[in-house]
């Protein structure tokens, strides 16, 4: 991060130094002191409102915080800097000031409680200042044979203006300050502590890894990079969120990803202007097409090996910190039904497991509509045996089909969600006390017939083939429900088109949500209705800007 | 990456290719003077073949002036003819609509849901179409790559379940009607096929080749509608050739597993070629109209269109004889000889006299 931050500081200097050179006279204009960041004590470099501006363009803004406020330079005087700290925390109780002295000279560390590795800052930077022999050399001369020589650390960087200072302190830094030099050194000792890696809980599977992304960013990084040692695979950082400063970082593999992709993903991320961003599902909707849709043009996962095999294929996976979802742009319709075991069972077995995952999803939405529809206007299509079973579990109950669907699908729902959000031991006996008392009751007391439950419980069980899709799901079976009572199968069919329109109305990115089905394409063939081998697969190179129906140009 | 706003000439024929085969599907023999047989088969096939020669002006027209269309080409050579064009096409497919929705809400309340009022199938498929408009032109033609598929299965469906029926004995011999009930069948089914005039409007929306596009599109129209008037005919013979909508009642005989009917099914895979249909008409009214009126007053175009629509289609759904009325047929037959060959003809002969003045200026 700092090696970016620095290459950029030095361009500026370049164009600094470029334009002195024009007007040597011109170093310094008057009133324009706000925009000085305050590194010449050696001589380095001095900022102008007109460096400013060119980071500025040169988007410094969106990954550096607080690099717009260039008007609060440190100042040479500890006591006031420390003063500015505390007037800006408040009386905040996890701000830490420890005030020393190396040799003769007045210093501070500051950091933030829980966010640093207190061993490491005892270890690493209080024991080596205090071991540091100031005699003869004035104040200039220690800071600089501190910065270049003291801490053991890797991430280290040399700071300028207050903002900086906060930024870090808030991201696990400790910042030291000297009285009499108007910048400060921060140091890399993170120690904040967070979940361990676990295996995702929405994401579980047979074969394949039990890693699943934690809460905190960079380990989530780490966790990609472990797994893609290709330079290539490129991580940027951003600060999105006006209080949060909520650090996101876009992944992508360099030469697989379409740039204009690329641009339009960064464009969107420029345009979100929130207070904070706490999840990943806060930005979503930035970088969807249509957000009023059902469904949705952006993915999600808590996988890196997930998010690996989606960079490869040329998307870009937007990881947040403080949460282990991560999005994938672009993102297809029939990416809701590809998991990670479909690739690694057998093919044969992959493909099969595909199709039921069609079926279900139909099912799922549609099966309890069709089945008020056939019950309530179409008993002629079933067999004469079934059809005399229905109508006698149906004649005994108070309500019509329709009623019956929808009252159980609302009971269904509440209970599922009661089962979610209570602690797991009381959220089990929801369900027995929802799935088997209720319904076993409901059916034997006459209140609905028992082949209502049998449709209901199939439409609940192939909901849950595709997690991903659940929301759509349960909307549009409420809606084919009330289409189906009132309009038969004509109903439950136009609901179907208009579904079908609303998924192929969808683009994500300048990619077309419904490709390869709909405009048709031979990966449909090769990894959508069916899965074909590895050696097959792996020779096809895919990159999803080459999909059919693509609006991405080659150029 | 900015969206193209536009098909390729394979969707574009797949929409007009389910418009049509709807129009088949839910045909009814109760006006055909040939009532079936043999000869139907075969007028139809010719009416089919008589048609794609007809748009033959359209066709050059759109190759003279590609990226254009005729209301495009029209307005290239005055601007008054340009919006003429488009005020007369966007009214023929208003009238297309509403045929449309008439004939499929009397198909839907006499055969699937006897008991349901005209209003309510009416609204309800319009609304979805009117969905579909808002949600787009490229939306709609990926949604019928979907929707052909469902066809596809259903017609197959059928007949294949009902081969161990088939009797082609029971089919009437040919070429036994009059001269005059063979030229009365030949206008009808000349009049079949008004999607001709939606290519005439979509081609500047639409890329890859049109022409040759076209004569696929027709083979395909020809075999699909032979098939689907020969299946009834070899399963019920003359009976099925006095039935309002053969091919249906075909659906009701044929079996699948231990599902004793599938027509119900069937009808259900007609409606999502019917969305497409109605909500492919809704789309060029909406294309025609904002040429006059402009783009900013889209959303009203679609609501006053859907409204239009709704309504006067019921009207047309009530009985056979508002369905099938001879006037109507008339009108139809008219309107659809002018629109695909009438009218590009006319732009055509434009181009030719534009070109000369050119060349006579240089």
């Amino acid at each position: 991060m700092f090696d970016k931050w620095k290459a950029r500081l030095t361009a500026a200097k370049q164009n600094k130094n470029n334009k002195q050179n024009q007007d040597n006279n011109k170093t310094l204009i008057e009133g324009e002191s706000d925009y000085i960041e305050q590194n010449d004590f050696e001589g380095q470099h001095v900022f102008t409102k007109e460096d400013v501006n060119n980071e500025a363009a040169d988007d410094i803004e969106n990954k550096k915080p607080y690099a717009k406020a260039q008007d609060d330079a440190i100042s040479e005087n500890l006591m006031d800097n420390l003063i500015k700290l505390r007037q800006e925390f408040g009386q905040s109780a996890d701000l830490t000031i420890r005030e020393f002295t190396v040799g003769k000279f007045k210093a501070a560390v500051i950091t933030i409680e829980g966010m640093v590795n207190k061993l490491m800052v005892g270890e690493n930077i209080l024991k080596p200042l205090n071991q540091f022999n100031t005699d003869g050399l004035d104040i200039n001369e220690s800071f600089k044979f501190i910065r270049d020589n003291i801490f053991a650390a890797t991430e280290q960087d040399q700071l300028s203006v207050m903002t900086e200072v906060m930024s870090l302190i808030m991201s696990g830094f400790a910042v030291l300050m000297f009285d009499g030099i108007p910048a400060a050194i921060a140091v890399g000792v993170q120690g904040f502590s967070f979940r361990g890696i676990s295996e995702p809980l929405s994401e579980s599977v047979l074969l394949g890894s039990r890693e699943g992304f934690v809460e905190a960013v960079r380990i989530n990084v780490s966790m990609i990079r472990r797994r893609i040692k290709s330079p290539k695979l490129r991580f940027e950082s951003y600060f999105i969120g006006e209080q949060s400063k909520t650090n996101v970082y876009l992944c992508y593999m360099d030469g697989a990803v379409a740039p204009q992709v690329l641009k339009s993903i960064r464009d969107k991320l420029k345009t979100i202007n929130m207070d904070s961003v706490i999840e990943s599902g806060y930005i979503q909707p930035f970088f969807e097409q249509k957000p009023l849709s059902l469904f949705s043009t952006v993915g999600t996962t808590e996988r890196p090996d997930t998010v690996c095999g989606k960079v490869m294929e040329g998307r870009v996976a937007v990881l947040v910190d403080g949460t282990p979802f991560a999005l994938i742009i672009p993102h297809l319709f029939v990416e809701n039904f590809q998991t990670i075991d479909d690739y690694t069972s057998r093919p044969y077995y992959a493909t099969l497991i595909r199709i039921l995952k069609y079926i279900s999803f139909f099912a799922s939405i549609f099966l309890p509509g069709i089945y008020v529809a056939i019950g309530t206007f179409h008993q002629e299509m079933l067999p004469d045996n079934l059809l005399y079973n229905i109508a006698k579990a149906e004649m005994n109950t108070p309500l019509t089909l329709l009623e019956e669907a929808l009252l159980i699908h609302i009971v269904f729902e509440i209970v599922k969600e009661a089962g979610l959000r209570l602690p797991k031991p009381i959220g089990q006996a929801v369900s027995i006390v929802g799935g088997l008392v209720l319904g076993d009751t409901a059916v034997s007391s006459g209140f609905i017939g028992a082949p209502m439950v049998i449709i209901v419980a199939l439409s609940a069980i192939t909901g849950f083939v595709i997690p991903k899709l659940n929301e759509p799901i349960v909307a549009i079976r409420f809606i084919s429900i009330i289409a189906g009572g009132y309009m038969g199968i004509f109903g439950v069919m136009v609901i179907m088109s208009m579904m079908w329109c609303n998924i192929c109305a969808m683009n994500s990115n300048g990619i077309i949500y419904t490709t390869p089905v709909s405009p048709f394409g031979k990966t449909f063939w090769q990894d959508v209705a069916a899965r074909i081998g590895w050696k097959s697969l792996s020779k096809r190179n895919l990159v999803i800007q080459k999909l059919p129906g693509s609006e991405i140009s080659d150029d | 990456m900015a969206s193209k706003n536009c098909i390729t000439a394979g969707q574009m024929y797949v929409l007009l290719f389910i418009s049509r085969i709807m129009l088949e599907l839910t045909y009814s023999l109760e006006t055909d003077p040939l009532q079936g047989g043999w000869d139907y088969i075969l007028i139809t096939a010719a009416g089919i073949i008589l048609t794609a020669i007809a748009a033959l002006p359209l066709l050059w027209l759109l190759k003279r002036r590609q990226g254009m269309g005729i209301i495009g080409s029209a307005e290239y050579e005055y601007r008054w003819l340009g919006i003429s064009i488009a005020a007369i096409y966007g009214i023929f497919f208003v009238y297309q609509a509403i045929r449309s929705v008439g004939r499929f809400d009397f198909f839907v309340t006499t055969i699937l849901s006897p008991n349901s009022s005209y209003l309510t199938f009416s609204i309800l498929i319009v609304l979805a179409a009117v969905y579909a408009v808002f949600m787009g032109l490229e939306g709609l033609a990926r949604t019928a790559g979907i929707v052909l598929v469902l066809m596809t299965v259903s017609i197959l469906t059928v007949t294949l379940a009902l081969i161990p029926q088939y009797d082609l004995y029971a089919i009437r011999p040919p070429i036994s009607g009059t001269p005059e009930d063979y030229m009365q069948s030949l206008f009808t089914a000349f009049s079949w096929t008004p999607e001709i005039a939606a290519i005439a409007i979509l081609a500047p929306k639409v890329k890859g080749r049109l022409n040759k596009g076209f004569f696929i599109w027709m083979g395909a129209i020809l075999l699909t509608v032979s098939l689907i008037i020969f299946v009834p005919l070899a399963v019920m013979g003359e009976f099925g050739a006095n039935k309002m909508f053969p091919f249906y009642i075909a659906s009701t005989i044929a079996r699948l597993g231990s599902i004793e009917r599938i027509d119900a099914l069937m009808v259900g895979f007609w409606v999502t070629g019917m969305f497409v249909k109605i909500s492919m008409y809704m789309m060029l009214v909406t294309m025609c109209f904002e040429k006059i009126f402009g783009k900013k007053h889209r959303t009203a175009i679609i609501i006053i269109t859907a409204i239009i629509i709704a309504g006067v289609g019921m009207l047309f759904s009530s009985t056979i004889k508002s369905v099938y009325a001879p006037q109507l047929q008339i009108i139809e037959q008219i309107s659809t000889i002018a629109v695909i060959l009438v009218l590009p003809a006319i732009v055509l002969l434009g181009t030719f006299k534009k070109k000369r003045n050119v060349k006579k200026h240089e």
